[in-house]
């Protein structure tokens, strides 16, 4: 290593000392403008990770996030008031979920009742049958 | 880790002032980080873009083949302490190279220290063929194989470089990031300068 003589063993250099030894030679110059170089696409490729950290601290959302992936139709009924599957979203919970659960609920109930209907219809049927002759006994 | 740039040195050298070569985006940086305070995700985007490659090959010769992993835990931190942030852009650069700096001397610290995996002398000097001029050989240094001479330097001479050339910090800057004087950060800076081209001198006569 250089041991520090002249005017650099007694005060700090200057700008104008440090930029001519910077360009003392070609090769450290050289050196210097490699060092110093545009960055490679591999030195980026943490964006994606630090923008992610970004979006977590200001609760921005990711664009298209929501048309890419949306969330996953949990099934809940709610009319047996049955407790939610680990992962479940509270908002799936309180507020009737995606569209797509809605819709799935909503389709499921229509069958229900109509299976209701039919099932009273049946019975209404059944036991007009069956009480008519014990009526007559 | 890095890849090898192709040998564009003659494209910086002679144009651009080594010692401060990406000033000239801090009158642009100071209004990207009032954005980026204010939730704007593109102007976050583009600070990460022109500070990320000078903090990681910072971090490369101090913490070596973690830096990835350190400025990782840095641009955490950077989000989470923005809006605390007061400065121009110099000090943005200076103020994530403080932070990155931390990091790595935390990294430091929770696991023995490891060699900076600075490029051998062997593969230095193999760049170039055997038959290639000295010239050529110049050209032909990729920016690993200069930041792994760079890390063969003291610390404080290859920080005080690194912050000066690479990061384009001014000597105050310099200073608060290392806790020295401007005075004591210029003369690291000079002194590895001296100490790069006596090596440089020495890679030459072998």
């Amino acid at each position: 290593m250089v041991t520090p003589q002249g005017p650099e063993s007694r005060r700090a250099p200057d700008e104008q000392e440090l930029t001519r030894a910077a360009h003392s030679s070609d090769a450290l110059r050289q050196l210097l403008a490699a060092a110093a170089a545009p960055p490679t696409t591999a030195e980026l490729k943490g964006r994606s990770r630090a923008l992610a950290a970004f979006r977590s601290v200001y609760r921005l959302r990711r664009p298209g996030a929501g048309a890419r992936h949306p969330r996953p139709a949990v099934p809940i009924d709610a009319d047996q008031q049955e407790p939610a599957e680990p992962g479940t979203r509270l908002s799936e919970v309180t507020d009737g979920g995606s569209g797509t659960d809605r819709r799935r609920r909503s389709g499921l109930a229509r069958a229900r009742r109509w299976s209701a209907a039919q099932l009273t219809l049946a019975g209404t049927a059944l036991l007009v049958l069956l009480g008519t002759p014990a009526a007559r006994v | 880790m890095l890849t090898r740039l192709r040998p564009d040195g003659d494209d910086l050298g002679d144009q651009r002032p080594l010692l401060t070569p990406v000033r000239a985006a801090d009158d642009r940086m100071g209004a990207l980080v009032l954005a980026a305070q204010a939730g704007e995700e593109e102007a976050f985007s583009d600070l990460y873009h022109l500070v990320q490659p000078g903090l990681l090959r910072y971090l490369s010769v101090l913490v070596g083949r973690d830096a990835e992993d350190v400025a990782s835990d840095t641009w955490l931190q950077v989000c989470r302490d923005l809006h605390t942030f007061t400065g121009d852009g110099d000090g943005f650069r200076g103020w994530v190279a403080t932070i990155g700096r931390h990091r790595g001397l935390d990294f430091l610290r929770s696991r023995s220290r490891r060699p900076a995996d600075p490029a051998t002398w062997e593969t230095l000097l193999a760049v170039p063929g055997h038959d290639d001029t000295e010239v050529q050989a110049e050209e032909s240094l990729s920016t690993v194989a200069a930041l792994g001479l760079i890390a063969q330097l003291p610390q404080d001479q290859a920080e005080a470089v690194l912050l000066r050339t690479v990061i384009g910090l001014d000597a105050r800057s310099a200073g608060a990031v290392l806790g020295k004087s401007a005075g004591a950060v210029r003369t690291s800076a000079y002194r590895g300068l001296k100490n790069l081209a006596a090596m440089l001198e020495q890679a030459r006569v072998d």
